[in-house]
């Protein structure tokens, strides 16, 4: 039993109810006892009101009960992509999920991203993703000699990797992908490094279509050598924040002006 | 729903290569400041939209060209004091202290009152009333912090202490800045002592550098002359 109702609301007023929030932490330091790297979970609970979000009794948590709980965010309002956890299984961003849209009255799990090393509690080394992000190069790279005036884009060509400008860099999609959840790691040494889709997706920012560059008309895309390219992720594997959504008809390999491949 | 910053405006004052100003006319060698902590001085009495990006773009490059350009001059990097970090250290030290003691003040109530203070007492439109009392709240919280705990004794992304050292209540960046206007002299940039309904932006216009020798010596207030060149100041019409 994990959410009660207080009695009955006055007209107006949200009910407050109590939740419990199941977080699997972990200790880097090895203190009360534990062993240095220790996984466990740990039960907490807090009063909320179904119109709060996991961030907010993730607050809750730290701010009234136990400050060492460790998690990133900054924004709190879905823009900065530092708060991608795992939520009852799946990767969101505590900051945008409404406790209402959980079935508050169970316990509520949390987990850091799968796939990413773990440094403490919640927080995850990111390091890997952004070292594949560098890696795709996602900015415009031009050929022949810097033009007197602005490269436009042409809307057309604006339009292609619209959806790439909305990405915060959370990680949600790429820690979702299925070979993460098998914990086989989806990002791995240099030089044979999968490269997430969404990485695809950023990379066409700065290559897609020749109104910008018109040298590169046609041309093909230098891509770093050892890079796997895939192309777009299935939907049901897609990050939280719904933008990912209907890509299944989308080859990044074509639109980087490479030959085709199947998904992996 | 609840207000978030969108920019800071003044900041670290800075000559157009980015180089820090101890006054008007002094830098400080060999410290640079770019971005939305440095105040060049060319945003006015209200940053306008999109201008943050390009000051960066702007400032930035000219602080960093400058500061390679001194850099590379220098035959080796000046002596930091042996006890830079010692103030820090200090804090750490004491904070770590409060583990596990009897101390029950948690850092989060007291910057809740903080932020609602400054929210409703220290926004663009304040009074002397309304500054006063920020003033008052501001020094209770600092008497409470000295009854803060934290809970966690962790050495890596210790957050519970950074979140204890970041409202800056100890050095007190709050009064400092509450204090700054309640003179209906003072109006400051883009914070306007309310005195009438006019909103004018006139030659009070100032930015007012707050000499930082000393963390815990007494704010003082400074003047810097507002250059009128093109642009006269006129009154704000909507
Ligand atoms: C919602 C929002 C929308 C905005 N929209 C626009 C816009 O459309 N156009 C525009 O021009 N401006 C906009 N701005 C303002 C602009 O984004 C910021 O002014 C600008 O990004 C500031 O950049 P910065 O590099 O100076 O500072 P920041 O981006 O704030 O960088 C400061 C860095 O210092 C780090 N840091 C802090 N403390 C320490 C420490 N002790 N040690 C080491 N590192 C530290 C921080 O982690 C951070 O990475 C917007 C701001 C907000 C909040
Ligand atoms: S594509 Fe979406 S889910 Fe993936 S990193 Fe960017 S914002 Fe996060
Ligand atoms: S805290 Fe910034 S995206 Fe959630």
């Amino acid at each position: 039993m994990t959410a009660t109702a207080d009695a009955p609301a006055e007209v107006g007023t949200i009910p407050s109810m109590t939740v419990t929030l199941k977080i699997l932490r972990f200790d880097p330091d090895g203190l009360d006892g534990r062993e240095p790297g220790t996984e466990y979970w740990e039960e907490f609970q807090v009063e909320a009101h179904a119109t709060d979000r996991v961030l907010d009794a993730l607050h809750k948590i730290k701010w009234d009960q136990d400050g060492s709980l460790a998690f990133r965010r900054s924004c709190a309002h879905g823009v900065c992509g530092s708060d991608a956890m795992r939520i009852n299984a799946r990767n969101r961003l505590a900051c945008k999920t409404l406790l209402k849209d959980l079935n508050p009255a169970r316990p509520i799990t949390v987990e850091p991203l799968k796939g990413l090393p773990v440094e403490k509690d919640l927080i995850v080394d990111m390091e890997p993703f952004f070292a594949s992000y560098r890696e795709i190069m996602p900015f415009l790279m031009t050929s022949g000699p810097t033009p007197e005036r602005e490269r436009l884009q042409s809307p057309e060509d604006r339009a292609k990797f619209d959806d790439t400008t909305k990405c915060i860099l959370c990680a949600a999609c790429t820690t979702s992908l299925p070979r993460v959840l098998d914990r086989r790691p989806v990002l791995r040494a240099p030089g044979h490094r999968g490269c997430p889709p969404f990485h695809l997706r950023l990379a066409r920012r700065g290559r897609v279509g020749p109104s910008r560059d018109p040298q590169r008309q046609g041309g093909r895309v230098e891509v770093p050598h050892g890079l796997q390219l895939h192309r777009g992720l299935p939907a049901r594997h897609r990050g939280d924040q719904g933008h990912l959504r209907g890509q299944e008809g989308v080859d990044h390999r074509r639109d980087l002006g490479l030959r085709p491949r199947l998904a992996s | 729903m609840f207000p978030t910053a969108h920019y800071a405006m003044g900041g670290i004052p800075t000559n157009v290569q980015g180089e820090v100003l101890r006054d008007n006319t002094h830098i400080i060698k060999g410290l640079y400041a770019a971005g939305e902590c440095a105040c060049v001085s060319v945003h006015g009495a209200n940053r306008l939209g999109t201008n943050s990006l390009l000051d960066i773009n702007v400032f930035g490059r000219r602080a960093g060209i400058a500061a390679a350009e001194y850099a590379n001059g220098l035959a080796e990097a000046p002596a930091l004091p042996a006890d830079a970090s010692a103030r820090l250290e200090e804090t750490v030290a004491s904070l770590r202290s409060t583990v596990g003691s009897d101390k029950t003040e948690r850092v989060a109530q007291l910057r809740k009152e903080l932020q609602e203070t400054m929210d409703r007492n220290v926004q663009v439109f304040r009074t002397a009333e309304s500054l006063a009392e920020a003033h008052a709240v501001v020094k209770d919280l600092q008497e409470r912090y000295q009854s803060i705990a934290i809970h966690d004794r962790g050495t890596r992304f210790n957050t519970d202490l950074l979140e204890a050292i970041e409202p800056g209540l100890p050095a007190g960046a709050c009064p400092r800045w509450s204090s700054r206007a309640p003179s209906p002299a003072r109006s400051r940039v883009a914070a306007t002592t309310v005195r009438t309904s006019r909103r004018v932006t006139t030659r009070t216009s100032c930015s007012t550098p707050w000499p930082t020798s000393a963390p815990t010596a007494p704010s003082s207030l400074d003047w810097k002359p507002v250059v009128v060149t093109k642009y006269q100041p006129m009154e704000r019409k909507y």
